[in-house]
C-alpha cells in the first residue's frame, strides 16, 4: 500500500502524502515518476505552490482519481451510470469552487497551470468565465477589482470600435 | 446517445464543508481585494475566453489598458451573428491579430448574407483553423460553400448544421487531410458528392450524419481509421439505405421506418439502435401490415449483424418491433452480447421482445434498464392493429404468466409492483446475469419511493439467485 504513496512538499515546507494515482493527474509529477526522479522516502519539492493551495490541489486530485482509469476499471459502466457519476462530480466541483475566495481561486489556477493538471485548469477557467459572460465591463471590473485606467474619452473610443459587442 | 437529463449545474450557494485541514478565506471575506486576474499570463486569459462567446471577450477590451488587446490574440473565436450586422463583425475581425485559430464557431442566418459567410469561412481557413463549426439558421436559398472551404490541411474537426436542409455538393476535389471528426446536420448530399467528400478525408475517425438522408449507399470501406459512425435518419424520408462500414467499432443508428441494410459491419463491438418516433401514417390507417413485416425483417437482419457485439443498447421502438416476432415465431440469432442496455417504457408491447432477446443471449453479464418517458398512444394503436390483422387477441399475446403489463405509459412513476414483475421477467429469462441495473427516469425525485423500489429489486434478485 505504502509503495503507492508519494510525498509532496510545498514551498512553505508542508509535507503531504498522496496516492501515486492521484498525483499522476499532474503531468509534471507523472513525468517525474516516469523518469524515476522520485525517491521512495524523499518528498517532491514544489517550489511554486504553498501548503494551503497544495491541500486544495490534493483534495481535487483525490476526488478525480478514478477518471483516468476509466478504460481499465469501469469498462462495463453504461452511459447512464457515467452520467450519474458525472453529476456527482459536477456537484462536488461546484461546491469546491464555491467554497473559496477569488484570491484562493487564482492561486489555485496558477498552481494547476504549474503542475499541468488540465481538468483543474479547465474547472477554474470555466468558473472565471462564468463571471465574465453576460456581464457588463463595469460588473466585471467590480467582481475582479480591476482598476479602470482609461479616460472616459478613450473608453468611449474603444467601445465604438466594436459597438455591437456592448449592446 | 444523449440522455434527456443532461443537467448543467450552476455554481450554487455555499453549503457547509467540514474536514478541510486548512482555513480557506471565503468569498465574502475579501473586501479589500486586489486585482489578480490582470496578472494572469495571456495564455490563461485566452483559455478563459475559450469558454465564452467572443462578444464577451471583446467587452474586456475596455476593462483597463492591460486588457486593451488581449481578446484580439485569442485562438478561440465564437460568433453568434443572428442580430448583428455582418459589417460590424467584419469591422471587428480587422482588429483580430492571432495567426492561428484553434476553434472557430459561427452561428448565423444565410439569407442575403452568403458572401459574408464566405468571407468568414475564408478568414477561418486562412488562420489554419483546427476546429470549425458552422451553424446556419433560417432559409438557406441554395447556398454553396466556396471552393477554398473544401481544402485544408489543418482542419481536424468539422461540424456543419444547416438547420433547414441545404445541398452540400463540392464542385472541386475535397482535401481535408487532417480531418478526424466530421458531423453533418441537414446537409443534402448525393452518393457521388459524398464519396468525393470522404475520399478527401483519409484519416477520418468519426462520422456523424444527422438528417442528411440523401445518401443511399454509404461505402466507408476505404476509411481504414473510421471507428465511430452515428446516423440519425429523418422520419419523413423514405429512401432505403445501405451501409458498408467494415472498420467501425461503434454504430449509433436512429433509423426511420425506411429500409436500412447493414451490408458489412464486421468489426462492430458496440451498437446503439432505435427507431425515431415512428409511423405517424398509421394513425390514418394506411398499409400497416406490409410496413410491419418489413420492419420486423429489418430488425432481425440487424440483430444477425450484431452477433459479435458485446455492448448493445436498444431503444423502445426497436423492442416493440422485435416483440412482434413473438407471434410468427421467427428464429432470432444467438447474440454474444455481454452488456445489454434497454431504453424503454415498461409496456406489454416490449415484453415479448425483451424476453426473447434475453433467451438468445447466453453470455449476458449485465442488463441495464433505463426507463424513458414518451407518448405512446399512436404506437400502441399500431401494435394492436397489426394483431387484429393477424387475427390474434392482444391480451393473450402480451400476457406472461399472470402478469399483465400496461398498454400505455400513463403515470410518470413506475408502480413498484409493476417494476417487480418486470424484473422478475428479466431474471427469469437471463440465466447468466451477474448485474441488473434499473435506472429510473429523471422524474424520480421522491427519495422514499426510490428506496422502496430498490428494496423490491434487492429482495427479488436475492430470491432468484437462491432458487
Amino acid at each position: 500500500m505504502s509503495s503507492n504513496m508519494i510525498m509532496l512538499k510545498s514551498s512553505d515546507g508542508a509535507s503531504f502524502e498522496i496516492e501515486e494515482a492521484a498525483a499522476r493527474k499532474s503531468k509534471i509529477i507523472a513525468n517525474m515518476i516516469e523518469v524515476e526522479c522520485v525517491d521512495e522516502d524523499k518528498a517532491i519539492p514544489l517550489q511554486n505552490v504553498t501548503g494551503n493551495i497544495l491541500a486544495l490541489v490534493i483534495e481535487y486530485c483525490n476526488k478525480h482519481i478514478v477518471d483516468d482509469d476509466d478504460d481499465v476499471a469501469t469498462e462495463e459502466a453504461s452511459e447512464e451510470e457515467e452520467e450519474a457519476k458525472k453529476k456527482k462530480v459536477d456537484d462536488w466541483e461546484a461546491e469546491f469552487m464555491n467554497s473559496m475566495s477569488l484570491e484562493t481561486m487564482f492561486e489555485l489556477l496558477l498552481a494547476a497551470n504549474y503542475l499541468n493538471i488540465k481538468s483543474l485548469i479547465d474547472l477554474v477557467c470555466q468558473t472565471i468565465a462564468n463571471n465574465i459572460k453576460d456581464k457588463t465591463p463595469e460588473e466585471v471590473r467590480k467582481i475582479f477589482s480591476i482598476e479602470n485606467d482609461f479616460t472616459p474619452e478613450e473608453e468611449e473610443e474603444i467601445r465604438k470600435e466594436n459597438a455591437w459587442a456592448f449592446g | 446517445m444523449a440522455m434527456e437529463h443532461a443537467t448543467t449545474f450552476a455554481i450554487q450557494n455555499p453549503s457547509h464543508r467540514f474536514g478541510r485541514p486548512l482555513k480557506i478565506k471565503r468569498a465574502s471575506d475579501s473586501i479589500d481585494s486586489v486585482d489578480l486576474i490582470s496578472d494572469l499570463p495571456e495564455e490563461i486569459l485566452h483559455h478563459i475566453f475559450s469558454f465564452i462567446p467572443t462578444k464577451f471577450a471583446i467587452r474586456t477590451s475596455v476593462l483597463s489598458k492591460r486588457w486593451r488587446n488581449v481578446w484580439s490574440e485569442t485562438p478561440h473565436v465564437s460568433f453568434e451573428c443572428l442580430s448583428v450586422s455582418p459589417k460590424s463583425i467584419n469591422k471587428t475581425l480587422v482588429n483580430y491579430s492571432a495567426s492561428k485559430i484553434t476553434s472557430f464557431h459561427l452561428c448565423t442566418r444565410l439569407a442575403s448574407k452568403a458572401h459574408h459567410v464566405n468571407s468568414w469561412i475564408e478568414f477561418a481557413m486562412s488562420h489554419n483553423v483546427d476546429k470549425l463549426s458552422l451553424e446556419f439558421r433560417g432559409l438557406t436559398k441554395d447556398y454553396s460553400f466556396p471552393d477554398l472551404f473544401y481544402s485544408s490541411s489543418s482542419l481536424k474537426q468539422l461540424i456543419v448544421d444547416f438547420g433547414l436542409s441545404n445541398k452540400m455538393i463540392p464542385k472541386c476535389t475535397v482535401s481535408w487531410t487532417s480531418l478526424k471528426n466530421l458531423s453533418l446536420n441537414c446537409c443534402k448530399l448525393s452518393d457521388e458528392s459524398f464519396l468525393n467528400i470522404l475520399s478527401g478525408c483519409p484519416i477520418l475517425e468519426s462520422l456523424r450524419l444527422q438528417f442528411s438522408d440523401s445518401v443511399t449507399y454509404l461505402d466507408l470501406s476505404k476509411l481504414l481509421r473510421l471507428r465511430r459512425l452515428e446516423i440519425d435518419r429523418s422520419p419523413w424520408f423514405g429512401e432505403p439505405m445501405e451501409i458498408v462500414a467494415p472498420h467501425i467499432h461503434y454504430l449509433g443508428l436512429r433509423n426511420s421506418e425506411a429500409q436500412c441494410t447493414l451490408v458489412d459491419v464486421s468489426s462492430l463491438t458496440e451498437a446503439y439502435v432505435d427507431f425515431s418516433y415512428m409511423l405517424p401514417r398509421t394513425s390514418y390507417n394506411v398499409i400497416v401490415p406490409l410496413k410491419t413485416d418489413l420492419l420486423l425483417a429489418m430488425v432481425q437482419t440487424m440483430l444477425a449483424k450484431f452477433q459479435n457485439v458485446e455492448k448493445l443498447t436498444l431503444g423502445v421502438n426497436f423492442l416493440r418491433i422485435l416483440s412482434l416476432s413473438w407471434i410468427p415465431n421467427f428464429p432470432l440469432p444467438e447474440l454474444k452480447v455481454k452488456n445489454l442496455t434497454l431504453e424503454t417504457m415498461i409496456l406489454r408491447s416490449v415484453v415479448p421482445g425483451i424476453a426473447k432477446l434475453l433467451q438468445n443471449s447466453p453470455g449476458l453479464k449485465k442488463v441495464t434498464v433505463y426507463t424513458v418517458q414518451k407518448s405512446s398512444t399512436v404506437l400502441d394503436k399500431f401494435d394492436n392493429s397489426y394483431l387484429d390483422l393477424q387475427d390474434m387477441n392482444p391480451d393473450q399475446c402480451w400476457k406472461l404468466k399472470d402478469v399483465v403489463f400496461p398498454t400505455s405509459w400513463e403515470s410518470e412513476v413506475v408502480k413498484p409492483e409493476l417494476m417487480a414483475s418486470f424484473m422478475e421477467l428479466l431474471l427469469a429469462n437471463a440465466g447468466t446475469l451477474e448485474t441488473l441495473v434499473i435506472r429510473l427516469g429523471s422524474t424520480y425525485t421522491n427519495r422514499s419511493r426510490l428506496e422502496q423500489l430498490l428494496h423490491i429489486a434487492l429482495t427479488l434478485s436475492h430470491h432468484t439467485i437462491k432458487s
